[in-house]
């Protein structure tokens, strides 16, 4: 036994100065600077672009917006009693011409249905509906008396067991050619609608999703549904929670949006196609990510289809959420989504280099496999290697610790120009140091906040492998600030 | 410790630094980005307000007069200082979507006699695309004429912005009756948007020429193309269509194919009746026959043969919506209103349909 | 006569004041639904010119708002927007609102419209009087 060790270590020693370690090393270093380059330069390509073109959109807008198509806003509420009567206030007053407002009450234990029926005087009304994708039994649909919630439609059904059951009954009763899925808790700026129809409208191929920059809304001060101040969070866990959005979408999706490779729309904000939406049965009861889940089938469905298509991403912020705050929160929802990762990729497997997929077989999958999948492995292993450097081989140490340091100051330098970019385009932040205090979260990231995701990332994978069972967890609202 | 230092792969200290001096940059820039910004914006903010009032004044002025208030804004360097006239076009680009009628043309004369719209026509030779749009953009919003031959160069421009502005441009500045020419050249699919867009524009100007939209419902155009056209023949019930429209309606495309027998519907002649029945039998999609339906119900008036039709359907179809359908179509054709009382108000579709989930 | 005016954008709302004001009307401005209610909930205006979607509170409850309050429920209400879709249209004047003025609009239109309403306020006015 003792020998194969030997053997090992000799082996692994060889490998390390020889010229295959130092060119891989050097392959390693130089793709990882191509790739911030790349990245800042496509999305600020993308970014460039959107803007030009909003900028132009918006003096037509008048007229012709009144013959756009409309748009069903779907959301699933489950004891959101505290919030929902501002939450549903500023959905239905949002600045669109043609759209409904489906709110599914998932069976909920508190009173959240009568809340509803009282404030916005709904009466039950006898619906006849074709249920093109199944969702647990509907109670009751419920309609407003009142003229100025017309466009109100609240479902009453059995608990289905997560919101992708909400959402495939909301899609049953829905009317309209375009959907729009988004958490009941979420803010949407006013012109949500607008902005991203705009991007739909404006596309030469088939747009079948949409998404947005998603921002904490957690000490942003909320007036009847309504983003009064902006506020930068205070508390340490949701500001880095801010930064790793911001360099998520303003960065990562911008990106692949210029690619038209988004791998994923976020379930906080999204507008979808709902045509496509129906062929493919619609949302995942069983997936831990079904927002994920859902735009690799349909991305699926289109090129089994061979049908031109592509999905989009905004980089203004159109819905601020609110981010979880304790530590024990935060890790339910990450062990979570790493879950869904795990599930998706095993779902897709036949993706894989499969020239049929096209650029989800050739990027898509084999980005998220390996930097998003396999990374948290890799970190863990080369934390492992450290610590064994340290007491045997110095040297080695110290190469790998100046290669991990490298590393973290690329992620540093990522975050930065995330920050720059977001900053500079639009103008959400009050002052520069405020900007700084987001970004300066970067150096602290990798000690504190990174280490969290690696283990809710490999616990969620562990979860999964052994098929434990799935829990979505209850998010305690904190509510909005209120203005005085 | 000195020879470990020795040891260090040199790319990666490089790389290491770089990354040191990127953070360093990016920091720096986050913090300063703030400045320009903010001295530039106060001093914009007022002249933004000085253009507000005078123009409002020149508004609701009753008789426009020009001299007076012209001198003021020359003054204001309007004609001279880019910055100034970047704000005032704004200014004047922002009041004129929102006014229409004389108080619009005043405007226009305002931008006229101050000569910025020469420079604006100068500026379509220019190389760089954002000038160019930015120009022909303003020159569309103030209805200012410029040479055909110079815009028809604009419409094949390598840009497909600038041939989107150039084609909303002639749609709504020319008279001639070529001004559809760019169906025919164009080398792209319409984005739903100019789909909108060019409809609007046509629509809008009642003393445009007109062309007959059939022309284009051709198999050898494209889908988006055929879309635009349908949608023209429809508003303009233009009757010469309905031929290409008959030999164009089997096609593959289910969603044209839906759209042209609407637009039958629309158009309302009795020669589609026929053709319709003939290509319910094939037809494989719902919501197709669900179109065909209700196409049958507006041109079958008092037509013996589509209300045998549509009875004859009532007895073999029951899916819930198109069931529906056909009872209104068929309202529509016996001109009775009966029909809808017995069988809809009696919920006899419940009876009918057992698989579909109901709310009870 | 007083009027309010509730308009999100600001170059309308300048506009409409600079109209308004030349010829003789009492005017108080909003941005946005907030606004607009607190002014509705602290005194009584003659007419309310108001966008249909606005932040806070849509054009729609302030109109059942007005209607369904004893002390404001004379308020004539004009809908000025862009947005006028027959279903729109439909709904407003369901919901009892006196006139529309579609954007983009002459200031003559305006002042044609409100000088009519305000015409038939007096008429009103008048035989309230004589009534009672």
């Amino acid at each position: 036994m003792e020998e194969i060790l030997y053997t090992a270590l000799d082996y692994y020693k060889g490998i390390e100065f020889s010229d295959f370690y130092n060119s891989s090393m050097r392959a390693v270093a130089i793709g990882m600077f191509l790739s911030l380059f790349l990245t800042n330069l496509l999305s600020f390509l993308a970014i460039k672009k959107y803007l030009f073109k909003r900028k132009f959109s918006q003096s037509k807008k008048l007229a012709l917006m009144n013959h756009a198509p409309g748009i069903s806003i779907i959301t699933g509420a489950y004891n959101e009693s505290m919030t929902i009567i501002d939450n549903v206030h500023s959905l239905l007053s949002i600045n669109y011409h043609k759209f409904e407002l489906v709110v599914v009450n998932d069976g909920s234990s508190d009173d959240t249905l009568d809340k509803l029926i009282k404030e916005f005087k709904l009466e039950e009304t006898k619906y006849i509906f074709e249920t093109i994708v199944q969702s647990a039994p509907i109670k009751g649909i419920y309609r407003s008396t009142d003229m100025a919630y017309k466009n109100l439609v609240v479902i009453d059904k059995f608990n289905g067991g997560g919101k992708a059951d909400a959402l495939n009954a909301g899609l049953n009763i829905a009317k309209y050619d375009y959907f729009l899925n988004i958490d009941v808790d979420c803010v949407l700026d006013f012109d949500t609608l607008l902005i991203m129809m705009d991007v739909v409208l404006n596309e030469k191929k088939r747009c079948i999703g949409v998404g947005a920059t998603l921002r904490m809304s957690n000490s942003s001060f909320v007036n009847r549904g309504t983003m009064e101040n902006v506020g930068v969070p205070k508390k340490l866990l949701v500001r880095f929670q801010e930064l790793e959005y911001i360099r998520s979408f303003v960065l990562g999706k911008m990106a692949w949006s210029y690619l038209n490779a988004v791998p994923n729309i976020s379930g906080g904000l999204g507008l979808f196609d709902k045509e496509i939406v129906l062929k493919i049965g619609g949302y995942d009861k069983n997936s831990l990510g079904e927002d994920m889940d859902l735009v690799f089938r349909m991305v699926g469905y289109m090129q089994e289809t061979n049908q031109p298509y592509c999905v989009r991403s905004v980089p203004r912020t159109l819905c601020w959420t609110e981010g979880p705050e304790t530590l024990q929160i935060l890790v339910r929802q990450r062990i979570r989504w790493s879950r869904g990762l795990f599930q998706i990729l095993k779902k897709n497997k036949k993706v894989f280099l499969n020239p049929k997929y096209g650029r989800m077989g050739f990027i898509i999958f084999p980005y998220n496999l390996f930097f998003e999948f396999l990374s948290p492995f890799v970190e863990f292993i080369g934390i492992f290697v450290l610590i064994y450097n340290y007491f045997y081989d110095p040297v080695a140490f110290m190469n790998i610790l100046y290669l991990i340091i490298a590393v973290i100051s690329f992620y540093i330098g990522l975050s930065f120009s995330a920050v720059f970019l977001d900053r500079k385009v639009f103008n959400y932040y009050k002052n520069g140091f405020v900007t700084l205090g987001i970004s300066a979260m970067a150096i602290l990231e990798p000690f504190i906040y990174h280490p969290i995701i690696v283990y809710c990332s490999l616990k969620g994978y562990y979860d999964e492998l052994t098929g434990k069972k799935k829990k979505w967890g209850v998010m305690t609202r904190k509510g909005f600030n209120k203005t005085n | 410790m000195g020879n470990l230092l020795h040891n260090i792969p040199t790319y990666l200290l490089d790389f290491f630094l770089f990354n040191i001096i990127v953070i360093n940059i990016g920091m720096f820039l986050v913090f300063i980005y703030n400045i320009p910004v903010i001295i530039n914006s106060e001093k914009n903010n007022r002249i933004r307000n000085i253009f507000s009032e005078i123009l409002s004044e020149i508004i609701l002025l009753e008789n426009y007069e020009n001299t007076e208030k012209i001198k003021i804004l020359k003054k204001l360097k309007v004609q001279k200082n880019r910055r100034i006239r970047t704000i005032f076009i704004k200014v004047l680009k922002d009041y004129s979507i929102f006014l229409k009628g004389t108080e619009f043309a005043t405007l226009t004369d305002v931008y006229k006699s101050l000569g910025l719209h020469v420079k604006d026509i100068k500026d379509l030779d220019s190389i760089f695309t954002k000038r160019v749009l930015e120009a022909l953009d303003r020159l569309n919003r103030f209805k200012i004429v410029v040479n055909r031959t110079k815009l028809r160069k604009l419409q094949k421009h390598k840009n497909s912005d600038i041939r989107e502005l150039a084609n909303a441009y002639t749609l709504n500045i020319y008279d001639s009756d070529d001004i559809y020419d760019f169906f025919d050249f164009t080398t792209e699919p319409f984005t739903p948007w100019q789909q909108l867009e060019y409809f609007q524009l046509i629509t809008n100007r009642p003393l445009a020429p007109k062309a007959d939209f059939g022309k284009w419902i051709n198999p050898k155009y494209e889908s988006s193309i055929i879309s635009l056209s349908l949608d023209l023949v429809a508003y303009y019930h233009q009757e010469t269509a309905i031929e290409p429209i008959h030999s164009m309606i089997k096609i593959d495309h289910t969603k044209m194919r839906r759209k042209m027998i609407r637009t039958l519907g629309i158009l309302n002649q009795k020669q589609s009746i026929d053709v319709l029945m003939d290509l319910y039998l094939k037809e494989n999609d719902i919501k197709c026959k669900t179109e065909i339906v209700k196409s049958l119900g507006y041109m079958g008036y008092k037509n013996e043969k589509v209300i045998h039709f549509l009875e004859e359907l009532l007895k073999t179809e029951f899916h819930t919506n198109f069931r529906k359908a056909i009872l209104i179509a068929l309202s529509r054709a016996t001109a009775s209103e009966s029909i809808l009382e017995n069988k809809i108000y009696r919920y006899e579709l419940e009876k009918t349909v057992p698989d579909e989930q109901k709310i009870l | 006569m007083k009027i309010l005016v509730t308009e999100k954008n600001e170059i309308i709302r300048n506009l409409i004041l600079h109209i308004l004001t030349k010829e003789g009307y009492d005017l108080k401005l909003a941005s946005n639904g907030k606004e607009a209610f607190t002014f509705l909930s602290e005194e009584k205006f003659d007419i309310i010119i108001s966008n249909i979607h606005l932040q806070y509170y849509s054009g729609f409850e302030l109109i059942t708002f007005i209607k369904s309050n004893e002390h404001l429920k004379d308020t004539k209400i004009v809908i000025l927007s862009d947005n006028f879709t027959p279903e729109n249209i439909l709904r407003l004047y369901k919901m009892g609102i006196d006139d529309m003025i579609e954007k983009p609009f002459t200031p003559m239109e305006m002042i044609c419209r409100l000088g009519k309403l305000s015409e038939l306020i007096t008429k009103e006015k008048n035989l309230g009087k004589f009534t009672s």
